[in-house]
Parts: structure tokens; sequence; C-alpha cells
């Protein structure tokens, strides 16, 4: 038997060369990835200013292949977190939020001009752009080229579409206190303010050296905006797909591969010419973040590399207790489960509305060590060979899900608890069977999905004790050919449980009740936290078979009337959360192995 | 106006029939609008008709259905 790699010691890394960091404040690290030339030699140094809420969840990818594409032409490219977003340091519901922001963007443009690579240029999406513009927007040029990659007029109008997106879908109402709900987030009323005053067409500076503005194809935008940017050092150019990119749901979001030409190629001609330089990435930035406690404790988050393929994830540790005894004892932390959190469908490790991220440190200051992971061809793991990326259902999740678990805990596997939602609850169900881990949080798992089969050139490696293994028990494979499948899966949804019964009967291989029940009996303690919708359709009727399960204590169910299905709706959320932490503290949190 | 209306409906509605299908009354999230393309069918009508939905409008209903948004195009533009 081949032992998998385990942790790779010098932090996470992505091909070609490419390499996660921190920095910034110590006390407010801010986390970003550094892509150089695989020479390690640049021409210039290129920032790239993330969007907001779900816009940047969909733009995630895009940016990842901006960066790589960016670091084949020649360029050093820092993308990063805005501080209280992804896993830099702070929470979204902060004060001063805007002001954290654009504080964030100077202290990376900070970063990239310490590399001393001649031209500094910033490419900016959406927000991202509207943001970079506040920076660069009055006094003299301060970078050399940017490009403003379908911006917003001003932060108006981008809380007025995302505001108007979460109505249409959740029929909500407006808040009465000037705060904005969005998809996953909410705008304080100060941050609605902050934001609102952020406007394109309000500067009087020239920007940069060389402006790239990218317009939507057949959209007339902002007039006030058009005006301010029809300066005659700016370019300006109608681009297609940013539709597909930023107006759909995250898991058919598509990488506008045209539009990423156009800006690579723009700002590769102004450094055809340019020296190069070289760049030791190793010693830019922090390889980690270490943050102490209110009570004392310090915990420490880690980039990781993981398993063969050096799938992407961090750890958050708890390294000690504080001096007047606050955060957890350090003797039962090293007995406590590692909770492992994977992807919500295409969305990174970050979790549903950075959900991951904050339970993470809160449960590291109850002892627990966490890791938040990537499984391959999603979020920042790499791709494996012969298959797209971002597959919401990957045919290598399982296999992902045990290179990641034997590489954290090859010792001992089963001393972890799997938290999930959507395919990333249903890998946790399956893996966590497959291992009988201590325990499984499953958020709203789909049941009925079969995974697809792996590809034919993804033979597993028979050398590895991780081989592949396929989900199956979903729909049967008739149901899934019926021409009008996707129309009455629709139809189905509203079916009351009596129907559902008759349903995972007759069109499901094996039931949802059967399936957690099959968990259940390998010793593993389950949550599952669903909807109104999903948690009737995960009984189906199956009341008998769910009293035998919680007759066994280690089945819990909790249905949260509204929940969203993929936690954007901040109250429900916060329910899910506080069961989740209850639960997990709760069962797991002494060192008793078996609960 | 119904041209126009329909015209935007049909590069940005995401609808998987032809619009000219969709009768005026019927009910376009029920007939495939999802909630992304509806705000980009909003932004549309904005810009082709140069004007902004005021909050209040900021709503499904306003968008429901052919009718719909021709009555609440009425109520800022007039006919």
């Amino acid at each position: 038997m081949k032992p998998v790699d385990q942790i790779a010691p010098e932090g996470a890394r992505l091909a070609p060369r490419a390499r996660a960091l921190w920095f910034g404040p110590v006390d407010r690290p801010l986390f970003g990835w550094l892509h150089v030339p695989e020479d390690g030699r640049a021409r210039g140094g290129v920032l790239l200013t993330p969007t907001l809420g779900i816009e940047e969840v969909n733009a995630r990818y895009a940016y990842r292949r901006i960066a790589d594409r960016l670091a084949e032409s020649g360029f050093a490219v820092l993308r990063f977190d805005y501080e209280g977003t992804g896993d830099s340091a702070g929470d979204g519901d902060e004060p001063g939020r805007v002001g954290a922001w654009l504080g964030s963007i100077r202290t990376a443009l900070e970063l990239v001009r310490s590399l001393e690579l001649g031209r500094t240029s910033v490419v900016g999406l959406r927000m991202g752009a509207t943001l970079a513009a506040e920076i660069v927007g009055s006094g003299p040029a301060v970078i050399d080229d940017l490009v403003l990659w379908d911006p917003c007029a001003s932060g108006r109008s981008f809380l007025r579409e995302q505001s108007a997106l979460w109505k249409f879908a959740r029929g909500a109402e407006s808040a009465s206190d000037g705060s904005i709900e969005t998809p996953g987030l909410v705008y304080s009323k100060d941050t609605v303010t902050d934001l609102s005053e952020c406007v394109i067409a309000s500067g009087r500076g020239q920007m940069a050296e060389r402006v790239l503005v990218l317009m939507r194809a057949g959209r007339a935008g902002d007039r006030r905006m058009n005006e301010r940017l029809a300066m005659p050092h700016a370019v300006r150019r109608d681009i297609e797909g940013q539709e597909e990119l930023v107006h759909v749901q995250p898991d058919a979001a598509k990488v506008p591969d045209e539009t990423v030409t156009i800006i690579v190629e723009w700002l590769a001609d102004a450094v055809a010419s340019a020296p190069t330089r070289s760049i030791d990435a190793d010693v830019v930035g922090r390889s980690c973040a270490v943050r102490v406690t209110s009570d004392g404790a310090t915990i420490e988050e880690r980039s990781v590399s993981l398993g063969p393929l050096g799938l992407f994830g961090i750890m958050t540790t708890p390294l000690a207790c504080g001096e007047d005894g606050g955060g957890a004892d350090a003797a039962m932390v090293g007995q406590l489960p590692t909770v492992f959190f994977s992807n919500a469908g295409v969305i990174d490790h970050v979790g549903p509305a950075r959900l991951w991220v904050q339970l993470s440190r809160l449960w590291a200051e109850a002892g627990f060590r966490s890791l938040r992971f990537d499984l391959s061809g999603l979020g920042d793991s790499p791709v494996r060979a012969g298959h797209p990326g971002l597959e919401v259902l990957s045919p290598d999740g399982l296999e992902d899900m045990a290179e990641v678990l034997h590489a954290v805990l090859a010792g001992d596997p089963t001393n972890a608890v799997l938290v999930g939602l959507c395919s990333g609850a249903l890998y946790a169900l399956e893996e966590g069977m497959a291992r009988a881990v201590r325990g499984v949080c499953a958020i709203n798992p789909i049941l009925t999905l079969n995974l697809p089969e792996p590809a034919v050139d993804q033979a597993s490696d028979p050398g590895t004790d991780v081989g592949r293994r396929e989900v199956t028990g979903g729909m049967k494979g008739w149901v899934r050919k019926m021409p009008a499948y996707d129309l009455i899966n629709r139809v189905v949804q509203r079916l009351p449980s009596s129907a559902w019964w008759i349903i995972n009967r007759v069109a499901v291989e094996t039931p949802p009740a059967q399936r957690l029940g099959q968990v259940v009996d390998a010793q593993v303690n389950v949550l599952v936290i669903a909807g109104t919708d999903e948690g009737r359709w995960l009984r189906g009727g199956e009341s008998r078979t769910f009293r035998r399960l919680e007759d066994t204590g280690r089945f819990r169910m909790e249905v949260i009337p509204g929940l969203e299905h993929t936690l954007f709706e901040w109250r429900t959320r916060e329910i899910a959360a506080a069961i989740l932490t209850e639960h997990v503290i709760g069962k797991f949190g002494s060192s008793s192995r078996r609960d | 106006m119904d041209e126009k209306i329909r015209s935007i409906l049909t590069e940005h509605g995401r609808f998987p029939m032809d619009v000219a299908d969709i009768g005026d009354e019927e009910d376009l999230f029920e007939a495939g609008m999802t909630s992304h393309a509806s705000v980009n069918v909003m932004l549309a009508l904005e810009d082709e008709f140069d004007l902004e939905f005021p909050e209040i409008m900021l709503r499904k209903s306003t968008f429901e259905s052919v009718a719909a948004i021709r009555a609440a195009l009425v109520e800022l533009i007039g006919t």
C-alpha cells in the first residue's frame, strides 16, 4: 500500500506557481494568493480587486483563471479577500466596512508595489472596479494601468441590483432600518450609506496612465459614468458573457474566456519590452495567521496542501489557552475530533455566505481543530487531469474527501466530524459511513442524486488506500432518462409527504430514510438540518424509520421553516449555525471517543 | 411598447421557450424566468426606456407578466 502524501509543510500552492499567503496588519491579516510566472521572473505586478456578495462567489474561479493567465504572460498577480470577507480577518457585520474594504485595497496595492516590478496595474470586476476607482479616481495617477471590468456606476446601483435580486428570489420586503438584504449578506444602514457614496463619476483624476473600460455589449450604461470614463487615455471595449458570469446561480457561472484574453493582452502590451525581475514568492507575506481571542486563547490559521493532488485547505487550530484559562483545555484539544468542511456545490471552502470560516473560528475557541477545503476542480484546488473543473457533482468528490481525511488523520481517520451542505452533505454522509467517522452534519443533503460515473481515463490509483467509489442510491435510471425529468422534478417539489413516500418507493433506488439509516447504523452520529421542502422530501412519509433512527441516540433532524437551500438567507442561516454549534460542541466537545 | 418588452424578454429572460408563445397575462417566473434573469430584464428595460424603477416597484409582481411590466412602464412614462 502506497501512503498518500500528508500535509505539505510549506503551505498551499497552486500550479504553475501560486502561493497562498496572509499579509497586511498582523492583528487583521488579509488572505490572498500570489501568482508568479513559471520562471520566477515578472515584468509587472497586477492586483485583482474582487467584487462583493454573491457576485464575488460567482467570479472567484474567473479570478483564479485570469491570475493564472496573467502569470503565464509574465506578471506577478495578487488576488485577495477584503477584510471581513473570504479567509481574511474580521467579520462582515462589523462597523466601517467600506473603509475597511478600501483599506484592504490600499494594503494589497502596497504589497504589489513592494515587489518593485516596474508597472503596477489593477483589474477590478463590478464593485471591485468601483472600489478601485474610489482609490485611484482622485489626484495624480498612482498606478500605471487600470481595467474597469463591467464596473458598477456606484455602490448604490450595485446594492439596488442585489436587493432586487433577493426580492425577486424570495419575495422579501425592504427593511425599515435602512439596511439592505442581498443574497448571503445584509448591508447595514451605515454600510449602505458609505457604499452609496462610492461613485465612479465623482472622481476627477486620470485614474491611471492607461485605462481599459469593459462594458456589456448592447447596454447604454450610466450616463455620468460614461462621461467620466470618456478620457483620452481610456479605451472602451464591449464584452460578452457578463450575464453568464455574474447574473446566474453560482453553479451556472461561466468564465468569460474572451474577456480574460482581452484583459491579459491589453496589460501584456504595456510590458512587452520591459525587463524582468526575479521574485521569491516564498518571502512575500506570511504563511499563517495567528489570532488571540478575547479571552486570551491563541488560534492559528494556516493554508495547507493535502494529499497527492495537493488539494487546498485552511486549517484552523487552537494553539494555546490564555493565561487566565481562556480558550479550550490543552489536554482536551488533542482528543477532540477534527471538523472538515467541504464545498457547498461549487461554492468554495468558505462555505455558504462564509459560514465555514465563521464556524471554524468559533469552534476553535472551544478547542476544535478544523479544516475547510476545496474538492478537486473547485475553489483553489487543482483540477484532476481530464476534468473540466467547476463540477457541482464531481465524480471525484469521494476520492478527494478520502484523500483529505487520510492526509490529516492518517493515524485515526475516524476521529472526524464532516460538515456539508447540498452535494457536500451527500459526500459527507457517504464518506462518513464508509470511514465510520464520529459525526456528520448534513445540511439540506440531496439524497436522490447519483454522481456521474468517473471518466474512463480517471482510473483509481491502485497503490493508494483511497480507491474510487461511486455514490449510488439516487433516482433510478429509467426516471432520469424520462424526457420530462426536469419538469417532473419541479412539480414533485410541491407534493405532500404521502406522495413522497410513493415516489421514494417507486423512483428512488434507496429512499433517503434508508440511506440515512445506513449511516447511523455504521455508528456515525448524524445531524440533518433541512428546510421545510427538503425535510418533507427527506422524511418521505417514513416516520417509523425516523423514530427508529432517533431511538438510537445517534440521529437528530432539525427542520427550519423557510431555510433557503444554500443558506443565503441570514435569519435562518443564523438558526442553522446555532444548531450546528450547539450540536458539535455538545456532542463532541469532550474527549469521549464514542457518543 | 409590447414589442420592446418582448424583445428584452427574449434577450435577457432566458426562457426555455419562444417568448412569443407566452401570453400577456402568463406568469413569466412560472414560464422559466429566474430571479437573476429578471434583474437583467429590469436593467435592460431601464436602459431601453431611460428610466429607473422606483424602490416601491422593485418587487417580483412588477415583472411577473408582460402585462405587469407594461403597466409599470405606463405608470412611469405614460403610454
